[in-house]
């Protein structure tokens, strides 16, 4: 056995101890091969871990109305949940032909490729665009002194809230689903650097460049927890292949994409659609990564001057491509279209679905629903706490 | 319609024995992987619950690799969710000089989810690259990549004692 194995096996073996698995079938009988223990209390633990949180209230205020905002909370479990349009949040999420879509209508919000997953970010900023003051506040207090980020477990991709992102930086192009130079950056510690901290998260935290490989999908309850789907993209396999196509074929999609593929074109970049100019920088990235590897392991090309102009680049292909599919007006064009897509794909595949996932999304709603009313007003009465401390009514 | 949980025993009689043997190393695993506790007993619980449900199907293949698979896709939504900028839950008992391997802990932490999870899968389950790469649901390229990167990192943080192992 050679050392690091051991150690391993040594450090996992005494985290472990103690904790004992319940048979699934026999859930109240201890199995008798297994450790003496008690089964640890899981909840009290993560109250324990929760304790120690530098929680920075004023985001966690900001998560809360916009979690308020976005779930519309309030409202009955199986009511349908609000779907963004043109004019901001109005009428609920529906089949095409007005089905009721029950429990997918919470789930509906965020299905979709993990690599798109971060289309979320839309609605982060959303959160940051309707509460200017707060928003400005936490800038300032995170400018003056020192400031822990929570990743709060509501936000859903663990991304916690910062500033929105500004065209022509590295959180910018995270932000359009691009920032894949982070995936290859983001192997140090965490960062604490705000702007870093949410390019490096919103990439790493979604896999980075293997999102785009795996196309593993994700379903998040509009409470924002994730569940993994775990699917690969491939319509041979997956019920959830035909989701891109649908997407792709949305009328309002194809009119958008022509015009910014012409948009491009004059801005010197030469792409068909948004997807393809994401899959060219990270193949660009990967030859990169080949070319500089003279041995393996050998020296990482972190420090070439081709991997600062790729960077580069790709922040500019990032603005240029926020810029021609329309701005603010076109990304909610997209997203209309995608919730278009994803009520379509629910409707058709409904029944595959449930078999296959019901049961993860049917736990996770009820758990996020148990945890927002558990924690919501105690979350509510901290962050007016904080925000009165910082004179920032 | 939500699909529920069958309380039916699953087909065929070998699910317990499978428990049993692999209750630990997929909590080992599991803690590995995200370095907490809690998330590492709650997704090892949940892994074992689907392959209740499944055991019909997946006894047919290899369950071992199967409960991998979840287990790691699970601890990674725990590990989002959770435990990105937390502490690491170290057990109340752990204080003290008890644990003897402080420096790897701490580089274990300082890798990327990602890195790690190679690391463990190919160093502690001495898996094959190839197999790595299935069990975290990347391409092979990928898993090398992961590994590369991982090597780098630890080869600046830990000791030559564990640095020699390194190797592949």
């Amino acid at each position: 056995m050679t050392a690091l194995k051991e150690q391993l096996e040594s450090l996992s073996s005494q985290h472990v101890e103690g904790i004992v698995l319940s048979h699934p079938g026999e859930p109240h009988v201890s199995i008798p091969d297994g450790p003496a223990a008690s089964i640890i209390d899981l909840s009290e633990e993560r109250q324990r871990r929760r304790g120690r949180y530098i929680l920075t209230a004023v985001a966690a205020a900001v998560v809360l109305v916009g979690f308020l905002i976005f779930t519309n909370s309030g409202d009955d479990n199986s009511a349908p949940s609000p779907v963004a349009t043109e004019g901001g949040l109005d009428g609920p999420i529906a089949g095409p032909n007005g089905e009721d879509l029950g429990i997918w209508s919470d789930a509906i919000l965020a299905l979709g490729p993990q690599g798109d997953a971060d289309r979320s970010l839309e609605r982060e900023r959303s959160i940051v665009r309707s509460l200017p003051e707060i928003n400005k506040c936490v800038v300032e207090t995170m400018g003056s002194e020192p400031f822990e980020i929570e990743w709060l477990f509501a936000d859903g991709d663990g991304t916690g809230i910062v500033p929105a992102p500004i065209a022509g930086e590295p959180a910018f192009a995270a932000s359009e689903g691009f920032g894949i130079a982070a995936g290859f950056e983001s192997s140090s510690a965490y960062p604490t650097d705000v702007d870093t901290c949410y390019y490096a998260s919103t990439v790493e935290g979604l896999n980075g460049p293997d999102a785009w490989a795996s196309r593993e999908f994700v379903a998040a309850t509009s409470l924002g927890q994730l569940v993994s789907l775990g699917v690969p993209f491939d319509p041979e396999v997956s019920p959830a292949g035909p989701i891109e196509a649908l997407i792709s074929e949305d009328p309002a999609i194809v009119e958008n994409e022509n015009s910014w593929s012409a948009c491009m074109d004059a801005r010197g970049f030469q792409y068909d659609s948004d997807v393809q100019a994401r899959a060219d920088v990270f193949r660009r990235y990967g030859e990169l990564d080949e070319a500089n590897r003279s041995v393996f392991n050998g020296p990482s090309f972190l420090d070439t001057p081709e991997f600062a102009a790729m960077k580069a680049e790709e922040i500019e292909i990032a603005t240029a491509s926020w810029d021609c599919s329309g701005g603010e007006a076109g990304a909610i064009l997209r997203e209309n279209a995608r919730q278009r897509a994803l009520a379509d794909f629910v409707v058709t595949y409904r029944e595959d679905l449930e078999v296959q996932y019901g049961n993860d999304l049917f736990t996770a709603c009820q758990s996020a629903k148990t945890m927002a009313s558990d924690e919501a007003a105690d979350i509510q009465e901290r962050g007016e706490a904080r925000l009165q401390n910082l004179g920032c009514e | 319609m939500i699909t529920k949980r069958s309380t039916n025993p699953p087909p065929g009689s070998t699910f317990d024995d499978f428990f049993r043997d692999q209750q630990q190393r997929v909590l080992q695993l599991c803690w590995l992987s995200t370095l907490d506790r809690a998330a590492a007993a709650d997704a090892a619980q949940e892994a074992f619950a689907r392959a209740y449900t499944r055991w019909g199907t997946i006894s047919e293949g290899n369950p071992g690799a199967w409960i991998r698979t979840v287990a790691l896709n699970l601890c990674r939504d725990r590990w989002r969710k959770e435990s990105r900028l937390s502490d690491r839950a170290l057990p109340e008992s752990s204080a003290g000089d008890r644990y003897q391997n402080t420096d790897l802990l701490s580089a274990l932490e300082l890798l990327s989810g990602r890195q790690r999870e190679v690391i463990v899968l190919r160093y502690w389950m001495d898996l094959k690259l190839d197999d790595c790469a299935k069990a975290m649901n990347v391409s092979t390229s990928s898993a090398r990549q992961h590994l590369s990167r991982a090597h780098d990192r630890l080869r600046d943080l830990v000791g030559p004692e564990i640095a020699k192992d390194l190797v592949s």
